[in-house]
């Protein structure tokens, strides 16, 4: 197929495409994606390293994947969203050494992450802010309100209802918002 | 928190959000290349045929085609039979056909011999062989 074609051509039918061996495909893929799942997995990690290591497991799973994708399933954005979500998270469980229910709550990060964002710049202090979340808020925070996916489409990738995922984001927003709160002047938002 | 506070708070917030969202995600130097390197060992190792038992096994030229051969022509039966056809091409080399004559009546258990025996009743076929053999 012409390269024109193919970086015209929907996800699923790219990854067919090379899932029956057209190398085009990859590029074009490697391209769309590579981008998505290293920004989803750096705001999860907060490390750019390990957010490169993700990033590049998760596209290598979506090169495995393709030989048996089966269309209409699912979208290939949702499915990595997935991916690069889980591999985050098994790293987060590895560093801290504790499981997802032990986590504490934002609240108790909350002096250590104010002490640093005072150095910081706003995009710092966000990801600082996002840091101090529950991973199960922070992935739905991000997916919401940064990669901009809607509701539903987070359900899918957490694997979770629509009501819990309203919940995961409101709550994620309060300790963000209590993160946060008090540093407008040194971020300069004082006079807005 | 006074309600203002978390008013401006929240509207911060959002401008935070507003900002990662368009901020300029540049990828890695390596990155897209190692995603691409990835791509194509996948499709190499799915395009591959599959290792030969021989060359697994580590037998490798002469040796492996003899080997070939040895499974080709039916392995050691084969052999056997083979071994069987050629001792009997030598004795029969050695000690002549006029031996067989003796062989084939003890087979076939008479003085009858397959030079007399006739097949066909009738002598019309050896009469139509000799009347063509007049036109040589």
């Amino acid at each position: 197929m012409a390269f024109d074609a193919v970086s015209q051509a929907s996800d699923e039918a790219l990854l067919v495409l090379y899932g029956n061996g057209d190398r085009a495909a990859a590029h074009v893929l490697a391209q769309r994606f590579t981008p998505l799942a290293l920004r989803v997995a750096t705001r999860m990690l907060g490390d750019g390293a390990e957010a490169e290591d993700v990033a590049q497991e998760a596209m290598l799973r979506l090169w495995r994947i393709a030989p048996e994708w089966r269309q209409g399933e699912a979208k290939v954005s949702t499915w990595l969203y997935r991916v690069v979500a889980n591999l985050c998270t098994d790293r987060l469980r590895r560093r801290r050494g504790v499981g997802l229910d032990e986590i504490a709550e934002p609240e108790d990060g909350v002096p250590a992450v104010v002490d640093r964002m005072i150095a910081r710049d706003r995009a710092n202090a966000l990801q600082d802010a996002l840091d101090a979340l529950p991973e199960r808020q922070r992935q739905a925070v991000v997916l919401r309100h940064i990669e901009g996916l809607a509701n539903p489409e987070i359900a899918a990738v957490m694997q979770i209802g629509v009501e819990a995922v309203e919940s995961l984001t409101a709550r994620g927003k309060r300790a963000l918002t209590a993160h946060l709160a008090g540093q407008r002047e040194e971020l300069g938002y004082g006079h807005g | 928190m006074v309600m203002a506070d978390v008013k401006q708070t929240d509207e911060m917030l959002e401008a935070l959000f507003d900002e990662a969202r368009f901020e300029a995600f540049e990828l890695p130097p390596g990155l897209l290349a190692r995603v691409l390197a990835d791509a194509d060992a996948e499709l190499a190792a799915r395009t591959a045929p599959p290792p030969r038992a021989t060359a697994a096994r580590g037998i490798s030229g002469f040796g492996a085609v003899l080997k070939e051969l040895f499974g080709a022509i039916g392995g050691w039966p084969a052999v056997s039979g083979l071994a069987s056809a050629t001792v009997a091409g030598v004795w029969i080399g050695f000690a002549g056909v006029g031996g067989l004559a003796l062989t084939t009546a003890d087979l076939l258990g008479g003085d009858e011999t397959l030079a007399v025996m006739n097949l066909l009743p009738g002598d019309d076929v050896f009469a139509l062989a000799t009347d063509l053999g007049d036109f040589e």
